[in-house]
């Protein structure tokens, strides 16, 4: 094959593969609000996806808040500023390292779950069937996916910023012999909602850019054992492209409303 | 069902609890910026902010008690910033009160610190405008540190200068520093100056001793001692003492009689101080003799009158002015 035709089939690829995304989302917007509401669906989604997250994000933010500290700790002693370490790791936590770190894991736990489930279904032709006696399959199983993963991203993330904070103050308290109260007192006086509404914000973001991705490559399984596999992992890695560019855009915006 | 069921209340719990985290830590940060509080506003204008920013914090001697909540630039040289203050501190801070930008350390965010002003003021007015005072900034502090440096610059050139031509040996300095021979100069001349000092005061020693001596010679004593024609007339003083003490001492013997007798009504002046019958009488006779003497003048002024005497009195008086002149 001509590399010039290789290149070009690739990016026809790519644009092919947006504008179906995008159809997809589109689509989304169209059926979220036409009923029938699917609530028991989406319920158990977002209890498969809030709750069954929540462990390994408490355990990940927690060492996140731990490492964060232990590294950081040297160089701040080195310059002084020890006294700084609750405004640094607060505003570093807050602002970015829970909600993308938090949106990653999501993305690979979820994203790869959900492009598995539907890529499975996809194959073993449940959605066809479904769609041939007469439930809408994209209402009871995108939408519902979609939906619940924009609304528990924010909850585990404000679970996550938490439990790091945590992990950071203990650090703190174990090996500087900072208070607790101190420590938090340090962090929320540091903060301000120009730091915590455009991280709570964007993490609505992630959460929907994870649902989309993983029940794009679900819904659109290729056929065969090995397409569900291939769903699976485009969708994290596209989910996981995703949410760094969604991070980017939204810190992009958040500097234009927000002074930093 | 029964799983569904605990499902929905485990996603129930969840939910909520990440809702209360989110509401908590809002309010936490609008906590610390006065956001859910009851606030006023005061102002003050500032010449120079140093970096100063919405949100930064606002100190009352060193407690948090609000943020600014803007600042606007007034005229070309005037910055005014509004801060936000807790309701609560409106009792506290004064009319006189002086804000002072900070930074919070010395790697610290600036913030703005209001001192107590001198003396009593009267509670601060919500809108109400606080002077303030520009501390030294950083800029200041280095230009006066680079005059510094340029002075230590100037006299370290100076000193080397100082210390070259001491060292090779050019100048006063330097020959008291290395010429052996001046040292050896200096040495011998300070033993001398220390042998003439001891000289100078043996011989002031001997002149007080001298004087001493000639004031001595001078002396009422010296005199006393040796002057034979001086002696002989002290003796004829003492002589002449010893009868005057033998007369004084009979004259004394003689008045104790005297006395004596007057006390016991002796004699007339005995009778005058013990008599009380004859001292009336004296005191009458007295009182008459006055009256009479009184008398006596008005006749004589009379008599100064009569064209008979006339002449005789003024002939008196002539010959006093006479006597007057020619004294």
């Amino acid at each position: 094959m001509d590399p010039n035709e290789s290149i070009a089939h690739r990016i026809k690829g790519f644009l092919i593969e947006t504008g179906q995304l995008t159809y997809f989302a589109g689509r989304f917007f169209k059926e979220v609000f036409r009923p029938p509401y699917e609530v028991r669906e989406f319920l158990r989604q977002c209890y498969q996806m809030g709750n069954r997250s929540l462990m390994l994000v408490l355990v990940t933010g927690f060492i996140i808040g731990l490492v964060l500290t232990l590294q950081s700790r040297p160089t701040l002693i080195e310059f002084g500023a020890e006294s700084w370490m609750p405004n640094m790791v607060g505003i570093s936590i807050v602002r970015e390292i829970g909600p993308v770190i938090t949106a990653l894991i999501c993305a690979g736990r979820i994203a790869s779950g959900i492009g598995a489930e539907l890529g499975s279904m996809r194959v073993s032709e449940q959605i066809d069937a479904m769609e041939v006696s007469g439930t809408n399959p994209f209402k009871y199983l995108v939408v519902t996916r979609i939906l619940a993963t924009t609304l528990m991203l924010p909850l585990l993330v404000i679970f996550g910023d938490i439990i790091a904070l945590y992990g950071s103050a203990l650090v703190e308290y174990l090996k500087g012999g900072m208070s607790f109260q101190l420590y938090f007192n340090k962090v929320f006086s540091a903060l301000s909602f120009g730091d915590f509404i455009p991280a709570t914000l964007k993490s609505f973001f992630f959460g929907f850019v994870i649902g989309l991705v993983g029940c794009y490559k679900g819904y659109y399984c290729k056929k065969g054992t090995a397409g569900v596999g291939k769903a699976a992992n485009t969708a994290v890695v596209t989910s996981s492209l995703l949410v760094f560019f969604v991070d980017f855009m939204a810190v992009f915006i958040s500097d234009i409303f927000y002074e930093l | 069902m029964a799983k569904s069921t605990s499902q929905f209340v485990k996603l129930g719990l969840f939910v909520i609890f990440g809702s209360l985290l989110i509401l908590v830590t809002a309010y936490m940060i609008g906590n610390e910026q006065n956001v859910f509080r009851p606030t006023f506003e005061i102002s003050a204008v500032f010449n120079n902010v140093n970096g100063l920013q919405k949100g930064n914090n606002v100190r009352y001697s060193g407690i948090q008690v609000g943020t600014v909540r803007d600042i606007v630039m007034e005229q070309d040289t005037s910055i005014r910033v509004y801060m936000q203050i807790q309701e609560g501190m409106i009792t506290h801070i004064k009319d006189n009160a002086v804000a002072v930008i900070g930074s919070d350390g010395l790697v610290g965010s600036m913030l703005v610190n209001i001192l107590p002003g001198p003396g009593i003021g009267a509670p601060v007015r919500d809108g109400g405008e606080i002077a303030s005072y520009s501390s030294i900034s950083t800029q200041d502090m280095l230009s006066t540190l680079n005059v510094t440096n340029k002075n230590v610059s100037l006299l370290s050139a100076d000193l080397l200068e100082v210390t070259h031509a001491l060292r090779s040996g050019s100048g006063v300095l330097a020959q008291l520093l290395y010429d052996s021979t001046m040292a050896k100069d200096l040495r011998q001349g300070f033993h001398n100056l220390n042998v003439s000092t001891a000289r100078t005061e043996e011989a002031i020693s001997r002149l007080n001793k001298m004087i001493g001596e000639w004031r001595l010679e001078q002396s009422t004593l010296r005199l006393l001692t040796d002057d034979p024609e001086f002696t002989g007339q002290i003796q004829r003083v003492a002589a002449n003492l010893d009868s005057s003490g033998q007369e004084i001492r009979e004259l004394t013997g003689r008045i104790n009689d005297l006395i004596g007798g007057v006390q016991q009504g002796e004699g007339t002046l005995g009778m005058l101080m013990t008599d009380s019958t004859m001292a009336a009488e004296i005191r009458h006779g007295l009182r008459h003799l006055d009256s009479g003497l009184v008398k006596f003048d008005e006749n004589m002024e009379a008599l100064k009158h009569n064209w008979l005497t006339r002449g005789y009195f003024k002939k008196l008086e002539r010959q006093q002015e006479k006597e007057n002149k020619n004294r």
